[in-house]
């Protein structure tokens, strides 16, 4: 039997593959204007109105120490997380995924330490996913 | 499995035959209370049959205390009734004394009402409640008509209907505005209710004869204006009892005589307090606000606003300081309170003939009159009621003083200037324009590039993590869809200090 939380959402972020549980994806949204909130996290791009919810756009990219993305050029992940809800930009989506329990590893010991929203490392056939904690972007 | 069965399954259906208690002890309590209000000869057939129902109920189902309780309560209505004792002093106390009692068994719970003990309310910790409101079904009922005919219009609109369907659009739009609004309005009879028991309380600690009158209880305000109002309330009515309800009623009727009245006004609740005390004297006002350095002997006054400096911080009109109201709290909380609120307070007084103060409150904090600025290519939002005018940079002239920031000089008083862009470190043209708001601390100019009008925008809170930045006391959505930031001008003064 399939359980939901072995189902990830593939997105991809820098030319790279990134995952994310299923479970907290609320919904995918094209990008909308973004009003940028002064003196408020780094990893902050803004506010954006979503059919009435005020919600913070995350970059995850600056969590990750990549360069800032561009709001307008991207879509708007919206995720929920213990009771917060927010959204996260990334270039694009791909599909959802499965992953048996089996293939999902901790994240690899890098030089310099592995990013903190990275939570595992999936294997999808010869392909390497990294499954991200967006909760965490939060707490950055 | 349990190691004591019985004792379980007895809890549980004690547990349910309180559920059932409650509900009706509740409505009973509910309408002893609006009866006591009143507490004329007309309310006790009502209080009667009220505690004589209950104490079928509690009876039937084994709340023996309770019982007790309704019974001893409806023994002494019935001397009442018969002629032979009147609703007042010892009797009328009782009342009050068994519904609060009740109260608290219910509180406590299923034992309470078999045993009659309480907890030490002191060491209870308070029943965490759900954040739930109540809403008349009629209302929902509403909602879902209306949501109905979203449904219709949204099929016309992709039919490609034109201009009728927008027509119908936008009034149903209108409604539903008002609909959903409508949900989160209560009528503030409960708070009346409360304060009509502190008089009673009041009236009787400081032994000094005091009735409250209260009228307007339908009228309806969002359920967290009402909640927010409790406490500066109270503290008014603490006040109108101890300072303003004099010892000796020279000339008078014997008994002190409060106010409370209500009344809807297109887009607000007026809410007054009054009392037929002694009055306050204004320059009995001014004399002490001078002692107490609040303003100095050359300031010139009218009686207004000597009157509106029992609102000053530091001020209070006590004498002596009483049990009442000697708690360090004075008017100017209360004022602190009401403008959080979005609303202002007045006070009028005549000197013999009483004081009234009046407060004006938005029906609901989730709209506010905003003025719509921009910085740069940023829009901002602030609060109309914190705005005292708006000006051209150039018309008044602008002093720099060596240890500190540039201060406008409007019409001789000095006002300390703050850039937008430079508080929000966000990028920015030349201001052209000030706007003059006050801030807790007093007024502030704050400069801006454009005043793009004043509207009426729907608050929204700003969530984790956006809720860090404490410049902003919300956000808006504007017309065009996007999100405005409503700026905290007392935080701008913060931030920029």
């Amino acid at each position: 039997m399939q359980s939901l939380e072995s189902r990830y959402l593939r997105f991809e972020l820098a030319g790279q593959d990134w995952a994310v549980d299923i479970a907290q994806v609320l919904e995918i949204v094209p990008p909308l204007p973004v009003t940028p909130v002064p003196r408020s996290g780094e990893i902050v791009v803004g506010a954006f109105n979503l059919r009435g919810r005020v919600l913070p756009l995350l970059d995850p990219r600056r969590a990750l120490g990549l360069e800032a993305g561009d709001p307008q050029d991207g879509v708007f992940v919206v995720l929920t997380r213990e009771g917060s809800t927010y959204a996260v930009l990334v270039d694009c989506v791909h599909d959802v995924v499965c992953l048996p329990e089996e293939s999902l590893s901790p994240p690899p010991d890098l030089p310099g330490g592995a990013p903190e929203v990275l939570d595992k490392v999936g294997r999808d056939e010869e392909r390497l996913l990294f499954i991200v904690d967006l909760g965490r972007l939060l707490a950055a | 499995m349990s190691d004591h069965p019985e004792t379980t399954e007895i809890d549980e259906e004690l547990e349910e035959l309180l559920v059932e208690f409650r509900a009706e002890a509740e409505d009973g309590l509910a309408e002893v209370d609006e009866l006591l209000l009143a507490a004329s000869p007309d309310s006790v057939p009502g209080l009667f049959r009220v505690f004589h129902s209950l104490k079928g109920v509690a009876g039937m189902l084994g709340f023996d205390a309770a019982q007790a309780v309704c019974h001893t309560t409806e023994t002494e209505l019935a001397q009442v009734r018969d002629g032979e004792a009147k609703l007042e002093g010892e009797l009328l106390d009782g009342v009050f004394d068994a519904t609060s009692t009740l109260r608290q068994m219910l509180a406590a719970g299923a034992m309470a009402l078999v045993t009659g003990e309480l907890p030490d309310l002191e060491t209870q910790d308070a029943p965490a409640r759900p954040d739930a409101i109540r809403v008349d079904a009629e209302r929902v009922d509403t909602l879902v008509d209306l949501i109905g005919e979203l449904v219709v219009v949204e099929a016309m609109v992709s039919g490609g209907a034109g201009e009728e369907a927008l027509a119908r659009l936008s009034k149903l739009t209108r409604e539903l505005q008002r609909t959903g609004m409508a949900l989160r309005m209560v009528p503030v009879r409960s708070l009346f209710r409360r304060m009509a028991r502190l008089v009673r309380d009041l009236g009787a600690s400081t032994g000094k004869p005091v009735v409250l009158e209260t009228s307007g209880e339908h009228a309806e305000l969002d359920r967290g204006v009402v909640e927010r109002l409790a406490d500066p309330l109270l503290h008014m009515v603490r006040n109108a009892v101890d300072h303003g309800i004099e010892d000796d009623r020279a000339g008078k009727a014997p008994t002190g005589t409060l106010t409370l009245s209500a009344r809807s006004q297109p887009g607000c609740v007026v809410v007054e307090l009054s009392d037929d005390g002694k009055g306050i004297d204004p320059v009995a006002i001014r004399d002490k606000a001078i002692q107490k350095g609040i303003i100095n002997e050359n300031n010139v006054l009218t009686d207004t606003q000597c009157l509106e400096l029992v609102f000053a911080p530091g001020f209070s009109t006590a004498a002596a300081v009483t049990d009442l109201s000697g708690r360090g709290v004075g008017m100017d909380v209360v004022k602190q309170a009401v403008e959080d609120l979005r609303g202002h307070i007045r006070i009028e007084s005549t000197l013999g003939a009483g004081t009234r103060f009046r407060m004006v409150l938005p029906l609901t904090l989730s709209i506010v009159d905003g003025l719509l600025l921009r910085s740069g290519s940023d829009r901002y939002v602030l609060p109309c009621p914190t705005v005292r005018e708006t000006i051209g940079l150039g018309t008044h002239a602008i002093r720099r003083f060596a240890d500190g920031g540039p201060m406008l000089d409007l019409r001789g008083e000095l006002i300390p200037m703050l850039r937008l862009d430079g508080v929000l470190g966000r990028p920015a043209g030349d201001p052209r324009l000030a706007v003059v708001v006050d801030a807790l601390e007093g007024p502030v100019a704050i400069e801006v590039e454009e005043v793009l009008g004043q509207q009426q925008v729907v608050v929204k809170p700003l969530v984790d993590p956006l809720a860090d930045a404490r410049l902003f006391s919300g956000a808006a959505v504007l017309g065009d869809g996007r999100v405005g930031l409503i700026l905290n001008a007392d935080a701008l003064v913060g931030a920029a200090a």
